[in-house]
C-alpha cells in the first residue's frame, strides 16, 4: 500500500461514517429510528436493497469463484426477479397496512405469539452468524495483504460500523448505503477496465472472451438438471426463487429496508428495480472474475493465492513438496501460455481445427493445473489441520495488490470495506428491531415507553456488533465465504417462508400447526444438510414444502382449533 | 403520521405492465447468457 492508497482508503471510509453520523443526528423517536420515519423514496429503497445484499463478500468472493468455477454463478440470482414481483405483489401491501417494525409482528395476527417469537429467533441466530461472517470478509483482507492482526481489524471495523447504526439507526444505514454501493460498484468497474487493459496489447478483448469460454469461465447458463449440481438453470429459478422470498420476503434485514417507503408504490418499485439490476450485476461482478482469470492466462499466477498459508507451508516439514508442486505449476503455466498463443492463432486463421485441436490440449493442461492446485490445498491442509485451504476469497485482492497502479488499490479497497459496512450495519440494524420489537416489547415489557426502546435499540446495536465480532473469529474456517453466508441462510430460510406462506395464503392454518409444521420442516432441512448430499439451494426448497405439508397434516389432526383472523387480530 | 393520511404518490404506476417487464427483462438476461455462452463455448 502506497500513501495515496491510504489517503483513498481512510479519506472515504472517514467520510462515510461522519456522512451516517450527521445523517442520522436528530433525535428521533422509535419510527423515526427503527423505520427512517417512513419517508423514505424508491431510489433509496432499491439502492438499500441492494447495498444490504451485497457485502464484502460479493465482491471478494464472487470474482473468485468466476475464476476458479466459471460464471454459472450467475443462475443462483434467477429466481429473484421473480420473487421481487411475488412480495410486490403480496407482502407489500399486508407490511404497510399493518404499519409493522418488523416481518414477524405480522405473523402474530394470524398465528399467535409462539410462532412470533420461534421465527423471530430463528432469524436472530441466523442473522447473528451471518453478520459475524460479512465483517469478517475484510478483515480478511488486510489480514493476508497487509499483515494486519485479524482480531484488531475486525473490532476496528466492527466498532466504526456499530458507531454510526447505533447513533443513526435506519435512515443512517440507508442513506450510507447509497453511497456505499456506488463506489464498491465504480471500484469494480475500474478493476475491470484495468484487467482488461493488462491484457498483452495483441490480445482483443473479444479473444480474451474467447479464451475465457473455451476455458469454461463464461459458462453463464446450464439446462442440465441434476439435484447435486449446486449452480444450474434450474436450481437457480426455483431453488433461487424460494430463497429470494424467503430472504427478500420474511429476513428482517430486508424488510426493514422497504418498510421505510413513503407508500405502497414506493417500497413496491425499489423491490422491482433490484429485481432489474440485481442479475446484471452479479454478472458484471463475474465477469470481471472471468476477466482476471484470462489476465492469468499471460501472467504467472501463484500455485496457491493465499499468501499466509503459503508462508506456513513454506517453513513447514512439507515445504519440499510444496516446491515441487510450484515447479510442476511453473511448467504448466509455460505449456498453457503456449497452448493460449496457439489457440489465438488458430482462431485468426479461422481455421476450426486448429481452434479444437489447441482448446482440447489447453483443457488437458489446465485439467493438469487444477490438480496441482488441488494437491497444494490438500498439503496445505496437512500443515495446518483445521485451516482455510481454499484459496477462491483471495484471488480477486492478489489481484489487485499486484497488478492496480497507485491510489486505484487504496479505491478498491475502500469499495470491499463500503459494501462489508453497508451490510453489516443493515444487519445491525435488523437484529436491534427484531431484539426490541418482537422479544423486549413483546416478551419483557409491554408497556415501554418510545424513548425507552429507542435507548434500548442503540444498546442493542452495540450488544450485536459485539457477537458478530466475535463470530467473526470463527469464520475463516468456513471455506468460500459467499457460498458460506447462503448456506447458512439456506439452513433457516426455507422453514421461515412455510411460515410466512401459511400467514399470506391459508385461513385455516392454526397457530399450532403452524409452530408443528416449521420444527418439521426445519428438522427436514437439517436432516439433508447432514445426512445427503443435495445442493444446498434446494433446502430452501425442502424446508418450505416440509414445512407447509406438515402444518396442514397437523392442522387436520388439531382441526378443533379455531384459527384467527388476519384482519381482526391487531399487531 | 399514520399510512392513509400520507400523500398518494401523483401517478399509480401500472402495475401489471411493470410485473411484466420485471420478468421479461429476466427472460431476456437468459436467452442473452445462454447466447453469451454457447457464443463462447
Amino acid at each position: 500500500m502506497r500513501p495515496i492508497d491510504w489517503i483513498v482508503l481512510i479519506g472515504t471510509l472517514v467520510t462515510i461514517v461522519a456522512y451516517g453520523i450527521w445523517k442520522g443526528r436528530h433525535k428521533k423517536d422509535l419510527d423515526g429510528y427503527l423505520r427512517a420515519g417512513r419517508q423514505l423514496k424508491w431510489p433509496t429503497i432499491a439502492l438499500s436493497i441492494m447495498a444490504t445484499q451485497a457485502s464484502a463478500i460479493t465482491f471478494l468472493s464472487t470474482p473468485g469463484q468466476a475464476y476458479a468455477d466459471g460464471m454459472r454463478f450467475v443462475q443462483f440470482y434467477l429466481g429473484l426477479p421473480i420473487a421481487m414481483v411475488i412480495l410486490s405483489i403480496t407482502a407489500v401491501p399486508i407490511y404497510h397496512r399493518l404499519q409493522i417494525f418488523t416481518a414477524y409482528e405480522y405473523l402474530e395476527t394470524r398465528f399467535g405469539v409462539g410462532t412470533r417469537t420461534l421465527t423471530s429467533i430463528l432469524f436472530l441466530i441466523q442473522r447473528g452468524l451471518s453478520t459475524g461472517i460479512t465483517l469478517y470478509a475484510p478483515a480478511l483482507i488486510v489480514s493476508v495483504i497487509l499483515g494486519w492482526n485479524i482480531h484488531l481489524t475486525n473490532v476496528v471495523v466492527g466498532l466504526l460500523v456499530v458507531l454510526y447504526t447505533a447513533t443513526g439507526g435506519t435512515k443512517a444505514v440507508s442513506r450510507t448505503q447509497v453511497h456505499q454501493l456506488l463506489i464498491a460498484l465504480g471500484g469494480m468497474a475500474v478493476a475491470l477496465i484495468i484487467a482488461i487493459h493488462s491484457l498483452p496489447h495483441d490480445v482483443t478483448l473479444v479473444e480474451a472472451f474467447r479464451v475465457a469460454g473455451r476455458m469454461g469461465r463464461l459458462n453463464a447458463i446450464d439446462f442440465k438438471f441434476d439435484p447435486k449440481t449446486q449452480y444450474n438453470f434450474w436450481s437457480g429459478l426455483i431453488g433461487g426463487a424460494f430463497l429470494a422470498l424467503s430472504y427478500f420476503g420474511t429476513d428482517q434485514s430486508q424488510v426493514q429496508r422497504y418498510l421505510t417507503g413513503a407508500s405502497v408504490t414506493e417500497s413496491r418499485l425499489g423491490l422491482l428495480i433490484n429485481g432489474m439490476v440485481k442479475v446484471p450485476m452479479q454478472f458484471f461482478i463475474l465477469f470481471v472474475g472471468a476477466m482476471v482469470f484470462v489476465f492469468y492466462q499471460f501472467i504467472a499466477p501463484p500455485l496457491f493465492f493465499n499468501t499466509v498459508q503459503r508462508a506456513k507451508v513454506a517453513s513447514s516439514k512439507y515445504a519440499k513438496d510444496y516446491e515441487q508442486l510450484e515447479a510442476r505449476h511453473r511448467q504448466q503455466f509455460v505449456e498453457k501460455r503456449a497452448d493460449v498463443q496457439t489457440l489465438l492463432k488458430a482462431m485468426r486463421a479461422h481455421d476450426s481445427a486448429g481452434v479444437e485441436t489447441a482448446t482440447n490440449a489447453l483443457r488437458l493442461v489446465q485439467a493438469r493445473e487444477t490438480a496441482t492446485r488441488a494437491a497444494a490445498a490438500a498439503l496445505i491442509g496437512r500443515t495446518q489441520p483445521g485451516a482455510d485451504n481454499s484459496d477462491t476469497n483471495y484471488i480477486f485482492l492478489t489481484f489487485v495488490i499486484d497488478f492496480l497502479p497507485a491510489g486505484v488499490v487504496g479505491l478498491v479497497l475502500a469499495a470491499i470495506f463500503c459494501a462489508a459496512m453497508s451490510a453489516t450495519s443493515s444487519g445491525l440494524n435488523s437484529l436491534a428491531s427484531t431484539t426490541v420489537v418482537d422479544i423486549f416489547r413483546r416478551l419483557g415489557k409491554p408497556h415501554a415507553t418510545d424513548s425507552e426502546c429507542v435507548r434500548l435499540s442503540k444498546l442493542a446495536t452495540i450488544g450485536w456488533g459485539l457477537f458478530a465480532i466475535a463470530f467473526a473469529e470463527f469464520a475463516n474456517k468456513l471455506g468460500s465465504l459467499i457460498e458460506a453466508v447462503n448456506k447458512l441462510g439456506s439452513l433457516f430460510y426455507g422453514t421461515i417462508l412455510a411460515i410466512f406462506l401459511l400467514a399470506f395464503y391459508t385461513k385455516r392454518v392454526s397457530g399450532t400447526a403452524a409452530f408443528f409444521g416449521a420444527l418439521i420442516g426445519e428438522a427436514a432441512v437439517v436432516w439433508c444438510a447432514i445426512f445427503t448430499d443435495m445442493a444446498w439451494l434446494w433446502w430452501n426448497v425442502i424446508g418450505c414444502v416440509v414445512g407447509v405439508v406438515a402444518a396442514l397434516l397437523v392442522q387436520m389432526v388439531v382441526a378443533e382449533q379455531k384459527p384467527t383472523s388476519p384482519t381482526s387480530a391487531t399487531a | 403520521m399514520t399510512a392513509d393520511s400520507r400523500q398518494p404518490t401523483a401517478r399509480e404506476p401500472n402495475w401489471p405492465f411493470l410485473y411484466t417487464v420485471v420478468i421479461g427483462e429476466l427472460a431476456l438476461l437468459i436467452v442473452i447468457f445462454y447466447a453469451f455462452t454457447k457464443a463462447f463455448a
